[in-house]
């Protein structure tokens, strides 16, 4: 009885090291991307971390079934996502705009200058939040360079030429809204 | 304008697709994982749970609660039992049939072999209904007397032949009582074409009859005074009333009234 539960031990050490070191792959090859894609739609470095870790925590509950998970990355991407869609509704990422815009300015223009520049940077992100929905979602996923159409298509559940179309319709209408109101 | 829209357009998204994770984040966030597996892993074996060797607490868990549930089963059996009579018997008297032909225990006379139990049980037939009550009353009541006296105690049982033997016994019509005088009075009254009666309404005759009643009194009175005072010599004499005698003749009426009867 005791060399089988010491051979039960040794089963479980082993699938959690195992577990342990994918899960730390996983922290370091796609925290960078999640951050990124939370960041996006949150515009708040700390609440995009907060999203990681939540989706990382995800991860750890559901490890048992990461064997039947195809695409990894595309998986964690549509998890950041949709825990970043979640936490908008209860942080307004308008109220970190501001900090964003004026992170956005050159540090070596002149003061008067680099105000201008951060309202512009206001202006068109607070375009883009007036986009629709849609739209405005292509738009976000678009900025993450590592995901390409097919991609970003199966994380917003539509076909790639509709992304390709919100896409390009909404680039078309933030610049439209921008020339209409003079964000020159 | 249009290309200064599209530069900041391009700006904001190069600004947010160059955007850095915080240094420190992997680590944070594995910190922050080792962290939850080790609490959820402490919750799973929380408490004493692992002492207790489940392959020996498995089996013994039966073994302990089967004979406890068959206990429990059946001490609720027993109580059954005992409560079904205890309404039973609170809910109406036991009826016993009875029987055809009485048995009755008369005290032994003499040495025999049933002399020792206390009293030799003899069957006696029926009797006719008037004579048969009597004698079972009788017959009961000796076998009260020679149970008492040997001390045995009394059993339900004889209580019952005992009910059932006064229960069979014939009733006997109380005999008939005297008539009072005021029935007797009302009798008097009530019977018509009486001589008396009409006598009595006649006023003549009826003082006649009360003068003959107050001679007779005074009659009955008078010699009584008389040997009391004969008895006491010493006590002053009282002065003996004359006795009134009935002033009035007897009527000869009566006489002819009497004999008409």
């Amino acid at each position: 009885m005791a060399s089988v539960e010491g051979c039960s031990l040794a089963l479980s050490s082993i699938e959690g090291s195992r577990s342990e070191v994918d899960l730390a792959a996983l922290v370091e090859a796609y925290s960078s991307l999640l951050f990124r894609v939370a960041h996006s739609v949150l515009r708040s470095g700390a609440e995009a971390e907060d999203v990681v870790q939540d989706v990382f925590v995800r991860v750890l509950e559901h490890r048992q079934s990461l064997s039947s998970v195809r695409d990894m990355r595309v998986w964690l991407v549509r998890i950041a996502w949709n825990l970043s869609l979640d936490r908008r509704r209860r942080v307004r990422p308008e109220q970190f705009d501001e900090g964003f815009a004026e992170s956005l300015v050159a540090k070596s223009l002149p003061a008067d200058k680099a105000l201008d520049e951060a309202r512009r940077m206001r202006a068109v992100l607070r375009e883009m939040e007036r986009l629709p929905k849609a739209e405005r979602h292509v738009l976000l996923l678009s900025v993450v360079e590592e995901l390409g159409t097919a991609e970003m298509a199966e994380v917003l559940g539509r076909s790639e030429s509709a992304v390709r179309a919100l896409l390009f319709r909404a680039r078309t209408r933030l610049r439209e809204r921008l020339e209409e109101g003079g964000c020159a | 304008m249009r290309k200064n829209s599209e530069d900041a357009m391009e700006k904001v998204l190069a600004g947010l697709r160059e955007v850095e994770a915080p240094d420190g984040m992997e680590r944070r966030i594995l910190s922050a994982l080792d962290a939850l597996e080790d609490e959820t892993s402490v919750g799973a074996r929380s408490g004493w749970n692992w002492l207790r060797p489940m392959w020996l607490v498995a089996p013994l868990r039966s073994v302990v609660t089967r004979p406890v549930v068959c206990g429990m089963a059946l001490a609720s059996l027993v109580a059954i039992g005992f409560l079904i009579p205890a309404f039973r018997g609170t809910g109406r008297a036991p009826v016993k049939p009875t029987p055809a032909r009485s048995k009755i225990e008369l005290p032994s006379t003499g040495p025999g072999p049933s002399a020792a139990s206390g009293g030799a049980v003899t069957e006696i037939a029926p009797l006719p209904p008037a004579r048969a009550g009597v004698e079972a009353v009788r017959t009961t009541d000796l076998r009260v007397v020679a149970r008492r006296s040997d001390g045995t105690s009394e059993s339900a049982a004889d209580d019952d032949s005992l009910a059932v033997s006064e229960m069979r016994a014939a009733s006997h019509p109380a005999p008939p009582m005297p008539l009072t005088e005021q029935e007797r009075l009302l009798l008097r009254i009530v019977h018509k074409d009486d001589p008396v009666e009409v006598a009595v309404l006649n006023p003549a005759w009826r003082a006649a009859r009360d003068a003959e009643d107050q001679a007779e009194f005074q009659r009955f009175f008078g010699v009584a005074a008389d040997r009391s005072a004969m008895d006491s010599p010493k006590q002053p004499a009282t002065e003996q009333q004359p006795i009134e005698q009935p002033t009035t003749e007897q009527p000869k009426m009566e006489q002819s009234t009497t004999e008409q009867q």
